[in-house]
């Protein structure tokens, strides 16, 4: 019969299965990798469970691992200034970030937004380090003498400066993943609005906004998230003081910035080393927790447009 | 007549809906064979089942039989490519490659090489020759009507052609694998008169070398090229017969209504 | 009137949010060519530095940053594009499947720093790779995995369905529509992903700190196993580590033309969507 398989149907239907074999191999390269960050982290982390007084880790104030007599390693200080390097540049960049979004999106002329939207891009695409040394050997010293002598900043580098130049990482993300969401609204629900009498800023507002939200949730914990875990533009221009304080103007160390600095010098296999591990744990768990809720957010979305 | 497809006892559903309940019908060979009804009413899923393009739908489940020259198509040593290279399909909205238009045409018979006739079981595909190649494009195009529109552009996308030449390219692709059944789900539902009356004439003349069946929602080209119609309603298949008595004097309540125009 | 003043204010409102930002990388990159342009010249591109960066160039950061693109694509472009073809166009319903998506969703969150952290501690101590070019290119690969991967699946997933319905209906397997029409028509959207996948590589700093990179080192490196300089870890280390007003022009220069690199590739990609977008208008 002529839809019987044949020989050489055979052999294709061989190599075909081949392929799904091999791609599906090579897919789990991906949860390979997930699971090695997981693994990997837990594994260096583990020693500084038992050499390392857990309760200080995560309750101590005082940060000093090379301290000869008597080394410390409480997280809070590096913990209160990834918060507030972080709230600070996402109060910047969420209004900055919507607001352009909304203008490019609904506003703007295509003209500009065909100018525009690739200088997003390209924004998006500046490396950290140049915006930490942008940071580091301009915005600093503006920020410096900005009021002088009427107002100084505690510290010549400080969280300010950092969250300032993570909030300008931030933007990009934020227009992108939110334009995507508005993007994706029915223009008809729009019209509608429109064809009610309702003026453009209205139907953003009340039609527009509220049927995109959860991308635009989505957007904002994926962008405090890069935040979060962003280390160059903070190592660059925060000032490296592992002190605990809530105030923007001074130094302060995150936790990324630990890590990047003190993991050059320390040695292998010492709890050092290993309380670093953890402090790369404590990020990662962190930033999970934001992709997470964002993932959430996105998979409500699916499911109310579908 | 001869029969070419019999179907017995087909259930299709879609995860937890059914789209068609125990549908059965010989459809014979050299003739056109139309399936009308109201939108929703299964006639694509009907179609789709003919050349197992349901397996590509997830979560779609298919129970019956298609019984193809007395083979049953979804029995477990069936080849679905071979069932898809011997039943051909032309879809609701024209589809051509974003290629040239001798791409379009010459594709699949280069993959699928000259080892297109059955007898030649488990023999080595060999490969057309370019002059072979290019002899069986214009042969296709020139037996879809298309070919004195298009040949002196046959470099050019096939995307600059106007809806209906898309069309009529589509259907030169799918004779190009040298099918015996083709399958047409609402051809003509994307195009105007005008390229629907050149498609209606283009199917008229192929039932000599082709099984037709053929999905529409309009019922006057259901009367117009038809030998055979089916009137499918809820997924269900409520009458068959020869076009005219259909249309002239309909057994079933459902399908009068339907076809004087009483229903949705 | 006033529900019109209003409007007309928010607009103006958002009209400066947008203009904010392209100001800022006005500025920005403004700055940097303005200091940098003049530091630029023949000799700096092709030599390397002497006397603590003062003199001469920064050829081997240019050639390491370029040695580990080169690796970065060799290992991250296949992998990356070989499994967004098996998400789009094999997955169905699999449990295999669903883990995956989760897992590149979350590999795209993951802090650069953590990766230095997994490169740190598996390939550069636990594979005993050492401090080198091959772990710090593979922790990048790792890096720039999930961003191949969604970009190469949000390129594969917008060819239309009809065209593979087409290429089934003439009897050809899936591996063939897959090859044949799927990733052809695809290929711009993918290369526009790796372009960028590839210029953040160039970029990131973090995951090389942790595994090989070094500031001075008088030869290239000979192999995949050997230390290397790159551009972004010379800036954060000129920048950090020595006297500003020494080495300011090793600084500038540096900034720049990573910067040009970085910016050309984002063009690059930019301009091959765009030409994309008007070739297969579906």
């Amino acid at each position: 019969m002529a839809y019987k398989q044949r020989v050489t149907a055979r052999r294709r239907k061989l190599y075909d299965q081949s392929v799904f074999v091999i791609l599906t191999i090579v897919s789990t390269f991906a949860i390979l990798v997930l699971g090695a960050v997981g693994g990997f982290l837990l594994l260096n982390a583990y020693p500084a469970f038992s050499q390392v007084d857990q309760w200080q880790f995560f309750t101590g104030t005082v940060w000093d691992p090379t301290n000869p007599i008597e080394p410390l390693y409480g997280m809070l200080p590096l913990l209160v200034a990834t918060l507030v390097v972080s709230a600070i540049s996402a109060l910047i960049a969420i209004p900055i970030g919507l607001g352009a979004t909304i203008y490019l999106s609904e506003i703007a002329h295509p003209r500009i937004r065909k100018i525009m939207k690739p200088a997003v891009e390209v924004l998006a695409g500046i490396p950290s380090v140049v915006l930490g040394f942008f940071a580091l050997t301009v915005f600093a010293k503006f920020v410096w003498d900005l009021f002088y002598p009427a107002w100084r900043p505690d510290d010549y580098l400080n969280m300010f400066n950092g969250a300032v130049f993570l909030a300008i990482m931030m933007v990009p993300i934020m227009v992108s993943l939110s334009e995507d969401a508005m993007n994706s609204v029915p223009r008809s629900l729009k019209e509608a609005s429109l064809a009610l009498g309702m003026t453009r800023w209205e139907t953003t507002w009340k039609v527009v906004i509220p049927a995109a939200r959860p991308g635009i949730v989505a957007a904002i914990m994926l962008s405090i998230g890069r935040a979060v875990g962003e280390t160059m533009v903070v190592v660059m221009a925060t000032g490296s003081a592992p002190q605990l304080t809530w105030n923007p103007f001074s130094s302060g160390q995150p936790i990324t910035s630990t890590i990047a600095i003190e993991m050059g010098e320390v040695a292998a296999n010492t709890p050092h080393y290993y309380v670093l591990f953890e402090l790369g744990l404590v990020l990662f768990v962190i930033t999970f927790a934001l992709n997470y809720v964002a993932d959430w957010a996105m998979r409500k979305y699916s499911e109310r447009y579908q | 007549m001869s029969e070419n497809i019999k179907v017995t006892g087909l259930n299709v559903w879609f995860d937890k809906n059914q789209a068609l309940k125990d549908v059965s019908i010989t459809i014979p060979k050299n003739e056109i064979t139309a399936v009308i009804g109201p939108s929703g009413c299964g006639k694509s899923t009907f179609i789709r089942c003919i050349n197992r393009m349901n397996d590509l739908v997830p979560k779609c489940k298919v129970t019956g039989r298609i019984e193809v020259d007395g083979k049953d198509i979804y029995d477990a040593d069936v080849d679905v490519v071979e069932v898809r290279k011997r039943i051909g399909m032309v879809f609701q909205k024209p589809n051509p490659f974003p290629k040239s238009i001798f791409e379009n045409i010459a594709y699949a018979p280069r993959i699928h090489g000259k080892d297109l006739d059955p007898s030649l079981q488990g023999t080595k595909v060999t490969k057309y020759t370019k002059k072979e190649l290019a002899e069986l494009v214009e042969r296709s195009l020139r037996r879809a009507a298309l070919w004195d529109e298009v040949k002196d552009r046959m470099e050019k996308s096939a995307y600059d052609l106007s809806g209906g030449q898309q069309q009529r390219l589509c259907i030169a692709r799918t004779m190009a694998v040298d099918p015996e059944i083709i399958l047409f789900d609402e051809p003509c539902s994307a195009l105007d008169p005008i390229a629907t009356a050149k498609i209606e004439d283009l199917l008229v003349d192929l039932k000599k070398d082709y099984t037709v069946v053929i999905v529409t929602h309009n019922m006057q080209q259901a009367a117009r090229v038809a030998d055979r119609t089916a009137f499918f309603y809820l997924g269900e298949l409520i009458e068959f017969g020869e076009t005219e008595r259909i249309f002239e004097k309909p057994e079933q309540k459902l399908t009068e209504q339907y076809i004087t125009g009483r229903m949705g | 009137m006033r529900r019109r003043t209003k409007e007309r204010l928010f607009f103006m409102l958002f009209r400066g949010c947008a203009w904010a930002v392209g100001l800022a990388l006005l500025i920005i990159v403004g700055y940097i060519v303005v200091l940098g342009i003049g530091v630029i010249s023949w000799e700096f591109l092709t030599e390397f530095p002497r006397r603590g960066f003062t003199e001469g160039g920064i050829f081997p950061a240019i050639v390491g940053t370029l040695y580990l693109m080169a690796l970065v694509m060799v290992i991250a472009v296949p992998i990356g594009v070989l499994t967004a073809v098996y998400i789009s166009e094999y997955q169905g319903k699999s449990r295999f499947a669903g883990a995956l998506r989760v897992a590149v969703n979350n590999l795209a969150g993951v802090p650069s720093i953590v990766y230095g952290l997994l490169g740190l501690g598996m390939l550069v101590f636990y594979l005993n790779w050492g401090f080198s070019l091959l772990a710090s290119a593979m922790t990048l690969a790792f890096l720039v995995l999930p961003l191949v991967i969604t970009a190469s699946r949000e390129a594969i997933q917008a060819v239309p369905s009809s065209l593979r319905e087409a290429s089934l209906a003439l009897g050809t397997t899936k591996w063939q529509t897959i090859r044949h029409h799927v990733l052809p028509y695809s290929t711009p959207g993918i290369l526009t992903g790796i372009i960028l996948s590839l210029s953040r590589a160039a970029g990131e700093t973090a995951p090389i700190l942790l595994t090989g990179v070094v500031l001075t080192k008088t030869i290239l490196p000979q192999d995949v196993w050997d230390t290397f300089m790159a551009m972004p870890f010379q800036l954060y280390a000129l920048a950090t580590r020595t006297v500003f007003e020494k080495t300011a022009d090793f600084q500038y220069g540096t900034a720049l033309v990573l910067l040009i690199m970085v910016v050309l590739m984002n063009l690059a990609a930019i301009v091959i969507r765009n030409r994309y977008r008007e070739k297969y208008k579906w």
